[in-house]
């Protein structure tokens, strides 16, 4: 915006205020005049007066001031509106009117009717006030927006033309400073570090930031409108003081690198910003961090890792990740059609995108990537809320806040978290005295881990309390139901038990947990994000709940192979191996079993899981997957190599298929299904546990084997 | 189109199963492609035919003659997969697997007779109607029933279920 | 070396740009620099900016400016927008 501009903006704005204070004064008879319309004649006034002292329009500042402590009496109290009054009010209208107009080349008002009325309204004040100080030429009291005082935090980033614009950023802060109390200004010039002899300094350009705490009784509506006639190649960030955090997260990552180092100097100055620890033990494996002060602790060292960011709206984003998932698709198009055609130059060509395209996926999965931490902090609250209810000591341990996962999924682990956490302190950790008589500190621990394992993020929630009770929880899933007869079962079997809808091994229902809703929702909750829990346990020694889930949601690595003449993808960071199934092995891979480099591993025939048509090929290949400790192999027909899944939902229509988590398209246009592994090795392990159960027992094996032909 | 008629009738796609003609409302079909055939999904009932890429989405195609229990789903020269979006799928577009496309044709209201109680070839509930059009007998579709993604969840379960069976089964 | 420069009663945006080349040669003769601002009666944020160059420019040179017997005007403008660096700049006994 340029002077000129900005100029006509503030006759036209100063016109319609004119106009509403001029239908406000003929419409007001007598003493019907409500406080409202009062408030907008004082604005009316005192806008004018803030945008004349921008652009240094002396009579007017001082005109309309004068005006402005008049109708400040008259709100008050201490001068009524009558006739007299009103048409002194009319006058001074018309006086403000005249010298704007005087701006736009009219005639400017006479001297002698400004001494009049100036004169008049010194009276009518004496009359009113003889206490108030209007003649004081210092005196500026805050305008009288009805609202109580509020402290802002203002970053004034005025634009590189501002002076060359005709205004002056003291002017602006002048004008502020009549609203108001500036508590604390500091200006920086973070750009004028002379580079060697080259001298760069061009001393119209503006290169002046300014830093502001502000107190006055004022919105942030208000304090906008201030630099309103800056904004166009200025940024002004206005905040209240109780946004500090977001206020500052927002200010010093704007502009470059000196920029914000400069600021950041202000604000750690002035004691409300620290700079990040560089400390190793921040960021240390073992946090110990006792309950009570977790909460008010980890926020602030999340702040200074928080300021070097930019908020970008959520939606924004995945946008962006459903565009790139399209390009990933265009991009393995063209490799394949330059495949296909066998032009090398063009092979070379299409290699280097889909370089390049890898890069841009990874790099925009990344940003949705967060450290799990944000979602651990909040546990330090929980702890102490709920041990403190149950009269328990327990301190938490928090460890891995820096693994990231997706940000979606952080979102929808708060809760299946905050449930073991309450479980863990209400059910797994013994009160005090229970504790002693265990000779254990009588202090209860409670360790939060996160880390990456094998293309999975886990996270661990684990306690020294009395561990899982196996005998207890057998006692009640034959209660309920669960089980029947006296089946032996092996301790990952009872454990999956309290994962069982309607389970609650606690004999006392609390408010806090036992009401068994609540592992089963918990493993609902994240088998929906394609994870698994697992439990194990110590008696006397304490339970970890283990949760595995994947990093993203959104796209995968994968890995092609096909049984006949379906196509289907491995995620990628699953496979741990792949081999073709030597000669001779077939008989091997019937009994659903085989032998890797001396390491029984169950074998699962996709073809006859899925209950696919056609004859295995000739050549078979084995993909070793990996979830958690536990190998499966995996009987394909042939394998293709990598390809980058893009994955896409399926349609409701096959939410009960349980081997396929989802779809994709191949750069062929035709779709693929991805294998949901950890559904696929959970079948392989109970394949095999009930073959070791069918063994025990004497019965021969292949009953077991034609399990997955039922279709 | 085969008739003119100047009063705002509705406009149905008309498209043959075997020998049997069937139509369905215009303004649910958006777009009609030559058959390739979709991936197939396993362990889903026949009449999920598998799903295909539309732009970039991945839908479910239905063979519509084994939805309606009128034959096996073969594919034949003219075979056509319809695109059709309907309120029960959820919003949802659809792929049906049809034996032949042929006219749109145009429809007052009086020229379209309730079905008969009985005797109908297919589940009186996904008729909507019949009419009769150059000697040719036409069923209109109820789609929102037949293409009911309730019901159609429901019966791909089954399949699932008898895995899960014979999973505990085998652990039990 | 010190150099003594007196400025004029304007120091606005105006002046910026002759103020700057003024100080740019001076900056490049004297090794120290002491300006008087007993004369200024204007001053705007154009000119504050030259003084802060001018105190980048002389610190990077190890030189040392000192803004002498500042005028009422110039130190209420410091103390307006928070000049820290050229407060500290400001002769001490002419501080009040």
């Amino acid at each position: 915006m340029n002077l000129e501009q900005a100029r006509q903006s503030f006759l036209q704005e100063s016109a319609e205020l004119l106009e509403e204070m001029e239908g406000i004064l003929l419409d007001a008879e007598a003493d019907n005049i409500t406080a409202e319309q009062l408030g907008a004649l004082f604005r009316a006034m005192h806008t004018i007066k803030g945008s004349a002292g921008l652009f240094g329009l002396e009579d007017i500042v001082h005109f309309t001031h004068q005006v402005e402590d008049l109708l400040d009496q008259l709100r008050e109290g201490s001068l009524q509106l009558d006739a007299e009054l009103d048409g002194l009010l009319l006058r001074c209208h018309d006086h403000v009117k005249a010298q704007l107009a005087a701006l736009d080349g009219g005639i400017p008002p006479s001297g002698e009717e400004q001494a009049s009325i100036l004169a008049d309204i010194a009276a009518m004040m004496q009359h009113g006030s003889d206490t108030l100080l209007y003649a004081s030429g210092e005196h500026l009291e805050p305008p009288a927006a009805q609202q109580p005082s509020s402290d802002w935090l203002l970053s004034l980033r005025f634009g590189p033309d501002v002076l060359r614009n005709g205004m002056d950023p003291a002017s602006f802060i002048r004008y502020l400073d009549t609203l108001g109390e500036i508590q604390a200004i500091a200006s920086c010039c973070p750009g004028l570090a002379t580079e060697g002899e080259e001298d760069r300094f061009d001393p119209e350009r503006n290169y002046l930031r300014v830093e502001v705490q502000f107190r006055g009784p004022v919105d942030a509506a208000q304090l906008e409108s201030v630099f309103a006639f800056a904004s166009e190649d200025g940024q002004f960030i206005i905040s209240p003081r109780q946004q500090l955090d977001s206020h500052l997260q927002q200010a010093l990552s704007a502009g470059d690198a000196a920029e914000q180092q400069a600021a950041s100097a202000i604000w750690q100055q002035w004691g409300l910003w620290q700079p990040p620890a560089a400390s190793p033990s921040a960021s240390g494996a073992d946090e110990v961090q006792p309950a009570a002060v977790t909460a008010t602790d980890t926020p602030k060292t999340g702040k200074s890792n928080e300021s070097r960011f930019i908020k970008v709206e959520a939606a924004k984003l995945d946008q962006l990740i459903n565009l790139v998932g399209e390009l990933v698709i265009a991009g393995a198009a063209s490799h394949l059609l330059a495949r296909q055609h066998g032009n090398a130059p063009l092979l070379e060509s299409t290699s280097v995108l889909a370089g390049l395209i890898e890069q841009i996926r990874s790099q925009t999965l990344g940003m949705r990537m967060v450290p799990i931490g944000e979602c651990f902090s909040r546990f330090g609250r929980v702890v102490h809320d709920v041990s403190q209810a149950l009269g328990k000591d327990i301190r938490l341990f928090v460890s891995g806040a820096d693994t990231e996962l997706d940000k979606s999924m952080v979102d929808k682990l708060t809760d299946p978290l905050t449930h073991l956490v309450r479980n863990a302190i209400d059910h797994g950790i013994e009160d005090t005295a229970q504790r002693r008589a265990a000779g254990k500190p009588e202090a209860g621990r409670l360790w939060l881990d996160a880390y990456h394992e094998s293309g999975s993020v886990v996270i661990e929630v684990a306690d020294d309390g009395r561990g899982l009770n196996q005998h207890t929880i057998l006692e009640k899933a034959r209660q309920r139901g669960l089980i029947t007869g006296d089946r032996e079962l092996a301790e990952q079997e009872i454990y999956r038990l309290i994962f069982e809808p309607g389970f609650s091994t606690a004999a006392t229902i609390s408010n806090l947990s036992g009401r068994g809703v609540g592992l089963d929702v918990v493993k609902q909750n994240i088998a929906r994000l394609r994870g698994t829990v697992e439990v194990e346990s110590e008696a006397g020694l304490g339970t970890t709940f283990r949760l595995r889930l994947p990093l993203t949601l959104a796209i995968i690595d994968g890995f092609l192979v096909t049984v006949g003449a379906a196509t289907f993808v491995v995620p990628l960071d699953c496979i741990a191996e792949c081999i073709a199934l030597p000669q001779g092995w077939q008989t091997a891979a019937a009994a659903g079993q085989f032998n890797l480099r001396g390491e029984m591993l169950p074998l699962l025939c996709l073809r006859r899981f899925l209950g696919l048509d056609g004859q295995p090929a000739r050549r078979q290949n084995v993909v070793i997957i990996q979830t958690g400790e536990y190998k499966v192999g995996l009987l394909v027909d042939a394998l293709h190599g990598e390809y980058q899944t893009v994955i896409k939902p399926l349609s409701p229509l096959f939410q009960h298929l349980k081997a396929i988590s989802g779809s994709t398209i191949l750069g062929s246009g035709e779709v693929a299904l991805i294998l949901d592994v950890l559904a696929l090795s959970e079948h392989a392990r109970s394949l095999e546990y009930a073959q070791h159960q069918q063994t025990a027992l004497g019965h021969p094996p292949s009953t077991i084997l034609s399990v997955g032909k039922t279709t | 189109m085969t008739e003119q008629h100047t009063s705002p009738d509705t406009e149905y796609l008309c498209f043959q199963l075997g020998t049997q003609y069937f139509a369905c409302n215009i303004l649910q079909v958006r777009e009609i492609l030559q058959y390739q055939r979709p991936t197939t999904i396993p362990q889903m009932p026949g009449f999920i035919h598998g799903v295909m890429n539309l732009r970039g989405s991945v839908l479910p195609v239905i063979d519509l003659a084994q939805r309606l229990g009128h034959g096996s789903g073969r594919v034949l020269r003219r075979s056509c997969i319809v695109i059709v979006e309907t309120t029960a799928s959820s919003g949802q577009d659809l792929g049906l697997l049809v034996d032949a496309v042929h006219e749109v044709i145009s429809l007052p209201a009086a020229d379209i007779m309730p079905p008969p109680p009985f005797g109908n070839p297919i589940r009186p509930d996904f008729i909507a109607g019949m009419a009769m059009q150059d000697g040719r007998h036409i069923l209109l579709l109820n789609m929102e029933q037949v293409l009911s993604l309730e019901e159609m969840i429901d019966l791909a379960k089954p399949g699932v279920e008898q895995i899960k069976a014979a999973i505990t089964g085998a652990v039990n | 070396m010190e150099k003594c420069i007196t400025l004029g009663a304007e120091l606005t945006l105006y002046q910026a740009a002759s103020l700057h080349q003024q100080l740019l040669e001076a900056s490049r003769d004297a090794a120290d620099l002491v300006l008087d601002l007993s004369r200024v009666s204007e001053m705007d944020c154009a000119a504050a900016q030259v003084l802060l160059w001018l105190l980048a420019r002389q610190q990077g040179q190890q030189r040392t400016l000192r803004l002498s017997q500042p005028s009422q005007t110039v130190r209420s403008f410091i103390r307006l927008m928070g000049l820290g660096a050229l407060q500290a700049c400001l002769e001490s006994n002419d501080e009040s």
